[in-house]
């Protein structure tokens, strides 16, 4: 059975216009999907509408089926539980996703407890092997910061921990590296593959670049204007894309590709 | 030739005096006519600060700034005219550098006015010139910024920076901000002022395929120190510091096909 099957999603904004259009998927257990697309596509509105946090005044028709639960129309309190168990969601601003008036450690015990029980010091104990888990250095140090008196990789990593806490089948990341430096972004993306690895996670990869939804999955969705325009291998899609639109996306990225690729190759003495 | 933007052990701290910290610290490099240049670093290695101080938004806490080969003297002002004409610039968001409530033909038309350039009609036929030689058609200038898109919107914002014929054009991660389609058009677009209007570019950019693909000439930063510069073939083909290879080695690369 599939983890995710998504049906002739529709996301309407209030003017009544439909920023998403008939987008169909499925994800398998342990399958990763990319969702590519430029600002605009509906990536990541596809993206919410799979775990029911469309912004307000959006609304989704269509099935989304997560787990074999309909997500579409229902209520959100049957939603919560779903949330962090089943999928959880990475965001492009890790600011976002944290509180900054919470010291981190405590922020991440919250779905560690409901999770999987813990109190007191099996409490704080899981805490700190959860920011161990994401290569953080002085997990002590950073369960008692804030999350604006860490750097910005760091906080992702901690995003990514309570991400991972509840032992999710699905995790969608949305662009959750493009407010990161390129170090920063390649540890990033190496701590993510391995962790989803690790554990036999789906995940669903949103980005605008293709270089690097090709660090993290081999299957990719391209989206314009809210419709799905073509789905198959990303060296497919490079080679042989079928749509227009894919062959214009894959040749603006293989451009600057080329051009580094042809500065580190015609190396010569000043 | 002479360089016609330099730095010379160029050194700037914030709260100067106080903490000590320097933001950069004895940068010394040349921006030569028809070599456009990548400034590259990842963010606190003082990319932006150096940009304020080869505008002149900021004099150095040491060092100088040369501009045709003088000490720029930011209290002279004819000297500081004929710098703000020739050295103009671009910012990463074409959604806030612009005034949403003025017309795009005043927005370009405003170092035409403020350097006392041309006025009337002439300064008219300076904006529709600069705004057609970065793809816009010279009507545009009746509209209102909300109307374009993106990558239009960071056309008009090279207009404005071209419309007094700089010659050299600072900018800020110019593209970043831009979809992939129109990122390329706008490296395009900047490759193409270089040859028709005798424009260089200075890119501060994080991004090391477009450095590659509109730079002959790179400089890398870390920690408000230049580590290697050169030209973009030799620094990123033949890089002879780890830091360069470590940026090189986390570029994100297409599969090959």
């Amino acid at each position: 059975m599939n983890l995710l099957e998504v049906s002739s999603l529709r996301v309407m904004s209030p003017d009544g216009v439909y920023r998403v259009r008939d987008v169909s998927f499925t994800v398998a257990p342990g399958e990763r999907l990319g969702l590519i697309g430029e600002s605009g596509s509906g990536k990541s509105l596809t993206a919410f509408a799979v775990i029911g946090l469309l912004p307000a005044g959006l609304q989704a028709t269509g099935s989304v089926m997560l787990g074999g639960t309909e997500v579409v129309g229902a209520p959100e309190k049957s939603l919560v539980p779903m949330r962090g168990r089943l999928c959880s969601f990475i965001f492009q601003e890790p600011l976002t996703a944290l509180d900054p008036l919470m010291r981190l450690g405590r922020q991440l015990a919250e779905p560690i407890a409901r999770h999987q029980g813990h109190r007191g010091s099996a409490l704080k104990r899981a805490v700190l092997d959860a920011l161990d888990e994401v290569h953080l250095p002085e997990p002590e140090r950073i369960a008692n910061s804030r999350s604006y008196e860490i750097s910005g990789g760091q906080r992702q990593r901690v995003a990514i921990a309570m991400a991972l806490a509840c032992r999710p089948k699905l995790l969608i990341a949305d662009e959750p590296t493009t407010a990161l430096d390129v170090t920063v972004q390649a540890e990033v993306l190496a701590l993510l593959d391995h962790l989803v690895g690790d554990r036999d996670m789906a995940m669903i990869f949103v980005s605008h670049d293709l270089a690097v939804v090709s660090r993290m999955t081999d299957q990719a969705l391209v989206m314009r204007s809210g419709e799905a325009v073509e789905k198959g291998s990303i060296p497919n899609l490079l080679a042989s894309p079928q749509h227009p639109y894919t062959a214009e996306f894959a040749a603006g990225a293989r451009r600057t590709e080329a051009a580094f690729a042809a500065a580190l190759a015609q190396a010569r003495p000043e | 030739m002479t360089p016609i933007l330099g730095l010379a052990n160029v050194s700037y701290a914030y709260r100067a005096g106080r903490t000590g910290q320097q933001a950069v610290q004895g940068v010394s490099f040349d921006i030569e006519s028809g070599q456009n240049t990548g400034l590259v670093g990842e963010s606190g290695s003082g990319k932006s600060t150096l940009l304020k101080v080869l505008l002149g938004l900021v004099r150095p806490t040491s060092g100088e700034v040369l501009f045709d080969g003088t000490p720029l003297d930011l209290g002279n002002r004819s000297q500081v005219r004929s710098f703000r004409r020739s050295v103009q610039t671009v910012f990463q968001d074409p959604y806030s550098s612009l005034d949403p409530r003025q017309r795009v033909g005043r927005i370009v038309g405003e170092p035409v006015r403020s350097l006392q350039i041309a006025h009337g009609r002439a300064a008219d036929a300076l904006v529709a010139e600069a705004l057609e030689s970065v793809g816009l058609p010279a009507r545009a200038a009746s509209r209102y910024p909300h109307e374009f898109s993106g990558g239009q919107r960071q056309r008009i914002a090279i207009a404005r920076a071209i419309v007094s014929r700089p010659r050299v054009l600072l900018a800020d991660e110019p593209v970043s901000a831009l979809d992939v389609i129109t990122r390329n058009q706008v490296i395009d677009l900047l490759a193409d002022l270089g040859p028709s209007r005798n424009l260089t570019v200075l890119m501060v950019s994080h991004d090391l395929g477009v450095v590659a693909a509109l730079c002959q000439r790179t400089i890398v930063l870390q920690a408000g120190q230049v580590v290697e510069q050169g030209t973009t073939s030799s620094v990123l083909g033949a890089p002879s510091e780890a830091y360069t290879r470590r940026l090189l080695a986390a570029v994100p690369r297409l599969p090959q096909i």
